[in-house]
């Protein structure tokens, strides 16, 4: 009763929102004329966090980590290799000396389990 | 009760005391700041420590890690708009605004002088008033607690910027939220979709750490395609003396909120910083300019967060009652070290209560220090390259969702929650009354239910209890007010 009470609250929020369209047509507008290609690379980073949090109990999460923080750079457009190397290795360290070291927070170690 | 307080001062003047309080402050403040990672379970981390440790100091450090964990969840809600605790999600409104306006050390520095504010204010009522403070936390019943939830609840109006229907529609989307898990008084799962892993319902802090940290990742990455350098700008620290004068009426009125919510069992902190936020708002001159990045918009969640904490351990010590998540683990902690919490505790036991006491007006004093002495390093989070910022979020966010119950399953949902909130985000839909809701559903529902039970199904009788009718009145006078004032805002 109380869960279909806040649907219906919430659908007829919607029919106001509906017919208050100024706001609403606006923010269609401009994301359209942004168009779907500024999205693209949200999509990707996206795409890639579902991999990274997929792999992170099977292969551990210092195994992953260097890779997708590395590629989450790549993909937002840092070419150098020395940053590309140093800056995923030295953040893995700093998760592991907090998390594991500092904290003992349990994460997941996978292959070195 | 003069000779237990300087009994109980005596016990904590000794390098051991000092030293755990001032290491569960440092402690407290990273702790606070990792989004994911709690108050609670900073505190639970450190029960271990406490075993070979006299009563003093370990209290001392547990005081010092709650004390300091609240203000340190502010840090990131200021600097990167993602709550390190859920405390600090009502800090995000105005926090984040002002390091968009180059003033994140101004931000910060109201932060720690409203946290140091709240934080004594609490803990000095704890000190004179416990035994009268505790009368009130017996007079509140589930009528209280429901009418209380509801009260909270019109705050969404207030957190709702540019649209009412929109931060409705929100905070509607939060109660739903709520409702996953359990049925606790029917016994069925509702909308669990045969997943153990909300069978108790979306963990608060996974989908706190998804609605924030994941839209403000993706926005960052987004925004990075035309902007490659963030303008990091840290601005002045320390308040003037004009400006803090202009916050006392806010330092005061937030404390009071804050301590009151304190005493009452199972509200939460995050309960008490949205009201003070929607009450700093309604008194001030200048309503509009809230969440527009207005240091007024800071302080009062922070005074709030910090004096909830003197007002949970008034039920605690007096009663035994744990209010919150936190002052169940000290009572833990407590019976660990031989003390019995309850009315004969102050009699039997005075000098060890009041170290405990006096011990979180010295965690304040030092999470003062250690926080103005901190705001330029904190700081230099904000020349780090969107680059390398975007990544660092998903991180802690990922492993602060994992921490909660060592579960992929939350890491999962707060991905997807996190989803969610970015298509929420770019369409103009705001995201805090869907944490407000989601943390004030289940306990209004739960005290509902419990009403009905207790007037058997006659509602007339939520009348006839005098706090009860106080409630109503301030919930139909805050429901009015935000409406009439929103409105006029959007005329």
């Amino acid at each position: 009763m109380y869960p279909r009470g806040i649907l219906l609250f919430i659908a007829v929020l919607a029919v106001f929102l509906f017919f208050n369209p100024q706001n609403q047509i606006k923010l269609v507008i401009s994301n359209l004329q942004r168009g779907l290609k500024s999205y693209a690379k949200v999509v990707i980073i996206i795409l890639t966090i579902g991999v990274f949090i997929a792999l992170i109990e099977p292969a551990g999460i210092y195994t992953v980590l260097p890779l997708f923080s590395g590629g989450i750079m790549y993909i937002l457009g840092v070419r150098e290799v020395k940053k590309l190397s140093l800056i995923p290795v030295f953040l893995t360290v700093i998760v592991y000396l907090i998390f594991t070291i500092v904290l003992k927070v349990p994460v997941p170690m996978g292959i070195f389990d | 009760m003069f000779e237990n307080i300087f009994a109980g001062f005596t016990l904590l003047m000794n390098w051991e005391a000092i030293t755990a309080i001032l290491v569960g402050v440092l402690a407290g403040t990273v702790v606070g700041a990792l989004p994911g990672l709690t108050s609670t379970l900073g505190v639970a981390l450190l029960i271990p420590f406490t075993f070979g440790m006299p009563p003093a100091a370990a209290f001392g450090l547990l005081g010092g890690m709650y004390v300091s964990s609240i203000y340190g969840g502010s840090i990131t809600a200021i600097l990167i708009n993602t709550p390190g605790t859920p405390a600090a999600a009502a800090t995000t409104l105005d926090g984040y605004p002002m390091t968009q306006k180059g003033e994140a050390g101004k931000a910060l520095g109201t932060a720690i002088i409203s946290s140091f504010f709240g934080g004594v204010f609490g803990t000095v009522a704890l000190l004179l008033i416990a035994p009268i403070l505790a009368v009130l936390a017996l007079k509140v019943g589930p009528p209280e607690t429901f009418l209380i939830s509801l009260f909270g609840l019109t705050v969404i109006i207030s957190v709702s910027s540019k649209s009412i229907i929109k931060g409705l529609m929100s905070g509607a989307f939060g109660l739903l939220l709520g409702t996953v898990g359990m049925d606790s008084f029917m016994g069925y799962p509702r909308f669990t979709f045969e997943q153990i892993g909300l069978y108790e319902g979306v963990p608060l802090v996974a989908a706190l750490v998804g609605f924030f940290s994941i839209p403000e990742a993706l926005t960052l990455a987004k925004a990075s395609q035309t902007v490659q350098k963030v303008e990091a700008k840290i601005g002045k620290v320390l308040l003037s003396l004009k400006e803090i004068k202009s916050l006392t009426p806010t330092f005061i009125r937030s404390s009071i909120i804050g301590t009151i919510v304190g005493i009452i069992p199972g509200v939460g902190t995050p309960v008490a910083c949205f009201v003070s936020y929607n009450e700093a708002k309604r008194f001030s001159k200048q309503p509009e300019k809230f969440g527009t990045g207005i240091i007024e918009g800071v302080a009062a969640p922070e005074t709030a967060n910090n004096a909830v904490e003197g007002g949970s351990f008034v039920p605690l010590l007096t009663l035994g009652i744990p209010g919150s998540a936190q002052t169940a683990i000290y009572l833990g902690a407590m019976l660990i070290q031989g003390l019995r919490p309850g009315p004969a505790l102050f009699s039997e036991q005075g000098p060890v209560v009041y170290s405990i006491i006096l011990g979180l007006l010295i965690a304040n004093i030092f999470m003062l220090l250690v926080g103005l002495a901190g705001v330029r390093l904190f700081a230099k989070v904000l020349k780090l390259q969107t680059n390398v910022l975007v990544p660092v979020i998903i991180t802690f966010a990922v492993i602060g969702s994992y921490a909660i119950n060592n579960s992929v399953f939350d890491v999962g949902l707060m991905f997807v929650l996190g989803l969610i909130g970015y298509l929420m985000r770019i369409n103009g839909f705001p995201i805090a009354p869907v944490v407000l809701a989601l943390i004030l559903g289940p306990i209004g529902e739960n005290a509902f239910i419990q009403s009905l039970s207790m007037f058997n199904n006659n509602l007339i009788l939520f009348f006839t209890r005098p706090l009860s009718v106080v409630l109503i009145i301030l919930t139909v006078f805050s429901l009015v007010m935000s409406i009439r004032r929103e409105l006029r805002s959007q005329e």
